[in-house]
């Protein structure tokens, strides 16, 4: 999986890329979500356009992530969710948690409204 | 190229679900599975190993964590059998009650019950068995 | 005049033609709407050109006898251009022909009265043009004056009436003369109405006809504004008589004959070959017919100056001639209809030639593409049905997806929002629904090659597989009990209404459904049959594409692994370094398929004339295999020979090549790597195992330890860590440094060579030299195999210290 950082203003946009499956990969997703947290990034927006499925070990970080950030008061949104995420996201339930963006520019848009 | 079996045994290390997820789109090629049900195997796949390799053999390197695939014309059978104490599937917290909702783990099992057409999973002390069947044709 | 004789025998031949066809339209489908119209259009046609053929050649007194021996008295019709009222009912007939062909305009469904709002000017001007026959009517001059004291207040009545009569007769005289222009805004308001159509068009059959529809309607209309308004405009410019009667009925026959044209030559109604053979015969013999007045005007002309300008005989002459007709023209007429058979019957647009020739053609074509466009090409040219679909089995999936799929004729809103350009073939065909050619490409890519419209195993293809034929969807679909089509219609998307299975022997391999004609007739039992040939022809064709493909296909993977081979092999060292206290041996075996395996030596020094200090052990596995894994191989090796040089430490080495491969390779792709150090003088192996097999080194006490220290697999994530093992050697140990072409070499009861062999035989063997380790454990591993071919490749590197 690749992640690619880039700064909109006050927020951080990551735009993943691969699978999300766990081991490795997921090691240094939740290692860059926390270095974010850690630096004072409050609005983080993960674009999953070019993700094609991500198993629970991703969802368990995104929803660490957002936890954690939630608490600092800020807050962690997605963006271009492909089908099989939609999907998982639906069956855990987790679609009600998230706020989820059709396009990377409405998300990061949604932070200033 | 239906009616294959495919084993291969992995020692515990994070590195498995990368080789495991590799090995299940290779299957899926040889055994002609629709790609569009390969995401669904996939996910349940790489989920059923995170979970021998962390959870049942606790990353212990002596430890094997076995992957099989039992392909035929209708089905693709997969099972994944680690070396651990065995696990109590009653003691998996419901991950979509309001107060588990927002933990970060445990929602493998029901992603995998949802995406596969028939999950059993046989806990014992010699390691637990998780096999998981998906339909490669419609039922008529 | 000789050639009038010709004209009126062609003309009164082609208006009765055109009658004759408009009858045979009438009759082929008396319940729609567009056959009713042509037939209507041609009847006034056919009687335009019959009037005007008469009227122009009555004054000729070759042709009047010709009439006059025919029975017919000339004197009955005085002035056969006034009965131009009756035929000009042609003029709005086109221009609602314009209307519906070959579909009902929208205007005219939602308001169907509008049809007799188009013929409303032309009753008016029956009216006018009745009332101005009539004299009596008008003509009051001999209205009797009646005496009394009505007498003056009927002077002044009688006087206005006159007045306002001779108003209206100069007006009438007006609008009869002005007829013409009336007539000439219809005709162009219905080129310009077929011309709005033809904007739509996107089958080319029916563009074709259009233009020549336009084409020909349009050189009638040019020649009736020279000869009927033109002299009224310009009352200089007045033409002969003849002249103008010729130009009227050519302009008449051209606009008749294109529809005629279009109709016979290019399908237009499916009028059944019968009738298009019987008046196809019609015109041979008015052809004939029309030679024969020709002669026989010649031949009277010839006999009466024989004559002498006698009076002569005129019935023995007759008889005389019509003996030598029968007996000359019988042949002729014979000859000609089989130059007309030849050419016109056995023409390439009737559908059963361009069946029965694709049929003979595709089954020569081994391209699946240019075949699967030749049949649809084919289907086009044949029918003109609402919509056509051919839908292929993707043997892999049990998929059954669509190859060709074509836009009904007629564009509807929806087409019109047009898939991007490069989704369109070229030829035209769009190949994905709208709203697939919409989605963007990385979904669609996602999605795999367009969606499945049913699968193996699906009611729809059960059924398909087990109709013998082509067979109406309905009767099919009935066949299915409701409880198994579940909420999905089968062929959802489609509205066919013929569909032809394609089967190999007794497997469905696919099936071409065919929408509803445009002509909404149905299709007959003789269509069903050679559908069912082409059908059977297609997935003939099918099968043969297969194989040729397989073939190429075969020969593509070839040629590749053959350039991988290559690659792989101009990487790997073909000598080992041999040093004081060690030996190495080592062996790559490539498999069929060449997988991605790599070993390398690094020595320093690198001169070879200095002892090594130090040496490098490189074993890795790149994932995938031919062409791609082995270019992954040649890049790490680049990279890690450029890293290893530079960096101090082997975890430094094994960091920066990760972020190396991670950044130069796709996110999928890895590569396990184990990197080993031996330091000569020390004796020491310090190693990184990057997610590779673990190495066994064998003790020379007969211990084993397996080198498992490192991290990820190389090119999984961008930035890994790597921990670094050390271990010292004693004399008699042994490092063995393998990869799955080893422990996973099956054999054919599909059981793996194992750790556990390569154990045993480690154990029993570590007392041999390095060479001969290696070669002892490469016999087992083939000993285990037998004759199974390996999949994947196989290296092994053995290092002893002495």
């Amino acid at each position: 999986m690749q992640i690619k950082h880039v700064t909109s203003g006050d927020v951080a946009v990551l735009h993943l890329q691969g699978k999300i499956m766990g081991g490795p990969d997921a090691t240094s997703l939740h290692e860059k979500l926390h270095e974010l947290i850690e630096t004072g990034t409050r609005s983080v927006v993960i674009d999953l356009k070019d993700v094609d499925w991500m198993n629970s070990s991703g969802l368990g970080i995104l929803i660490g992530g957002l936890s954690a950030i939630r608490k600092s008061g800020g807050d962690l949104r997605l963006a271009s969710v492909t089908e099989k995420i939609e999907e998982v996201l639906r069956i855990t339930k987790l679609d009600r948690v998230f706020d989820v963006y059709g396009s990377t520019e409405e998300a990061v848009t949604s932070y200033g409204s | 190229m239906k009616n294959q079996t495919i084993e291969k045994k992995y020692r515990s290390h994070p590195n498995a679900v990368v080789k495991a997820e590799r090995l299940t789109e290779k299957v899926g090629r040889k055994c002609d599975v629709d790609t569009s049900l390969m995401q669904d195997i996939c996910i349940a796949v790489t989920e059923a190993v995170n979970n021998a390799v962390e959870h049942g053999n606790n990353l212990e390197p002596d430890k094997y964590v076995t992957l099989r695939f039992d392909c035929s014309m209708e089905k693709l059978k997969i099972t994944v059998r680690d070396q651990g104490n065995g696990f109590d599937v009653a003691s998996v917290d419901d991950p979509l009650t309001p107060e588990n909702l927002t933990k970060p783990n445990g929602r493998g099992l029901l992603i995998v019950e949802s995406l596969m057409d028939e999950v059993k999973i046989v806990p014992s002390a010699a390691g637990t068995v998780i096999v998981m069947v998906k339909n490669l044709v419609k039922k008529s | 005049m000789p050639f009038q004789g010709l004209q009126v025998g062609i003309f009164l031949a082609s208006g009765l033609l055109l009658m004759l066809l408009g009858s045979v339209i009438f009759r082929e489908g008396t319940g729609r709407r567009l056959n009713r119209v042509t037939a209507t259009m041609l009847f006034f046609g056919g009687l335009g050109a019959l009037m005007s053929a008469l009227g122009s050649t009555l004054t000729s007194p070759a042709t009047a006898s010709v009439l006059e021996a025919a029975g017919e008295a000339p004197v009955g019709i005085p002035n056969i251009r006034e009965f131009a009222v009756l035929w000009e009912f042609f003029f709005p007939t086109l221009v609602l022909f314009s209307l519906i062909f070959p579909r009902e305009a929208d205007s005219l469904k939602r308001h169907p009265r509008l049809s007799w709002l188009i013929y409303l000017p032309y009753f008016l001007h029956l009216v006018v043009v009745v009332l101005s026959l009539d004299s009596t009517v008008l003509d009051i001059s001999d209205m009797r004056a009646p005496g009394g004291l009505l007498g003056p207040f009927l002077a002044v009545f009688k006087m206005a009436l006159f007045f306002i009569t001779g108003l209206l007769k100069i007006l009438i005289s007006a609008h009869i003369q002005l007829w013409a222009g009336v007539n000439v805004l219809f005709v162009s308001m219905a080129i310009y109405f077929l011309w709005r159509t033809g904007k739509t068009l996107t089958n080319r059959r029916l563009s074709m006809q259009l233009t020549i529809l336009q084409v020909g309607i349009g050189i009638g209309v040019g020649l009736y504004i020279v000869a009927e308004v033109v002299p009224i405009l310009l009352p200089f410019l007045q033409l002969p008589q003849g002249l103008t009667a010729l130009m009227l009925s050519t302009g008449i026959l051209t606009g008749c004959g294109a529809i005629a044209w279009v109709i016979v030559r290019h399908q237009f109604l499916d009028v059944q070959v019968l009738a298009k053979r019987s008046m196809i015969y019609s015109a041979a013999t008015g052809v004939v017919v029309g030679i024969f007045f020709l002669l026989y005007t010649l031949f009277t002309d010839l006999y009466q100056s024989l004559m002498g300008g006698m009076e002569t005989n005129s019935a023995f002459v007759q008889i005389v001639f019509i003996v030598i007709a029968v007996l000359a023209f019988q042949p002729l007429r014979g000859w000609i209809e089989m130059l007309v058979d030849r050419f016109f019957i056995r023409d390439t647009t009737d559908y059963r030639n361009i069946l029965r020739e694709s049929a003979n053609n595709i089954i020569g074509i081994l391209d699946m593409d240019s075949l699967m466009r030749a049949t649809y090409q084919t289907l086009e040219k044949a029918f003109l049905v609402e919509e056509a679909a051919i839908i292929l089995l993707d043997r892999k999936t049990g998929a059954f997806r669509f190859v060709r799929r074509g836009p009904p004729p007629l564009k509807q809103r929806e087409w019109e929002l047009k898939p991007p350009k490069a989704l369109e073939s070229d030829d035209g065909l769009i190949d994905q629904t709208p709203e697939e050619g919409l989605l963007d490409a990385r979904r669609r890519a996602a999605a795999g090659p367009g969606r499945a419209i049913f699968r193996l195993g699906d009611p729809v293809a059960e059924a398909l597989a087990r109709a013998s034929g082509p067979v109406k969807f309905d009767r099919l679909t009935a066949e299915i009990p409701e409880e198994e089509l579940g909420n999905r219609p089968p062929l959802e998307g489609l509205n066919p209404q013929i569909v032809i299975p394609l089967k190999q022997r007794h497997d469905l391999v696919g099936v071409i459904t065919l929408g509803a004609k445009l002509a909404d007739t149905g299709f007959k039992s003789e269509e069903l049959t050679l559908l069912s040939v082409l059908g059977s022809q297609v997935a003939i064709a099918i099968e043969n594409a297969g194989m040729h493909q397989e073939r190429i296909e075969q020969e593509r993977i070839r040629e590749e692994m053959a350039v991988a081979r290559e690659i792989q092999q101009a990487l790997l060292p073909i000598r080992f370094p041999k040093g004081p206290g060690f030996e190495v041996s080592a062996i790559n075996l490539p498999s069929q398929e060449i997988g991605g395996d790599y070993f390398d030596f690094i020595r320093s020094p690198i001169s070879e004339e200095e002892p090594i200090e130090k040496l490098l052990l490189v074993v890795g596995d790149v994932s995938g295999k031919g062409t791609p894994a082995a270019l992954l191989m040649a890049s790490l090796q680049a990279s890690l020979r450029a890293v290893y040089e530079t960096q101090s430490g082997l975890s430094a080495t094994a960091e920066r090549v990760n972020s190396m491969i991670f950044r130069t390779t796709a996110a999928e792709k890895f590569v396990t790597l184990f990197l080993a150090e031996y330091d000569v003088t020390t004796r020491t192996l310090t190693y990184v195992n990057a997610g590779h097999n673990f190495p066994i080194l064998i003790r020379g006490s007969g211990e084993r330890v397996l080198l498992d220290e490192g991290g990820l697999l190389v090119g999984v994530v961008e930035q890994a860590v790597y921990e670094e093992g050390q271990i010292g050697i004693e004399p008699g140990d042994v490092l063995t440094i393998y990869t799955d072409g080893v422990t996973e070499a099956m054999n054919i009861r599909e059981e793996e060579f194992g750790e556990e062999r390569l154990m045993d035989v480690l154990n029993s063997r570590s007392y041999l030299a390095a060479r001969e380790i290696r070669d002892e454990i490469y016999r087992e591993v083939l000993t285990h195999a037998g004759d199974r071919a390996q999949s994947d490749d196989l290296t092994l590197i053995v290092l002893k210290c002495l």
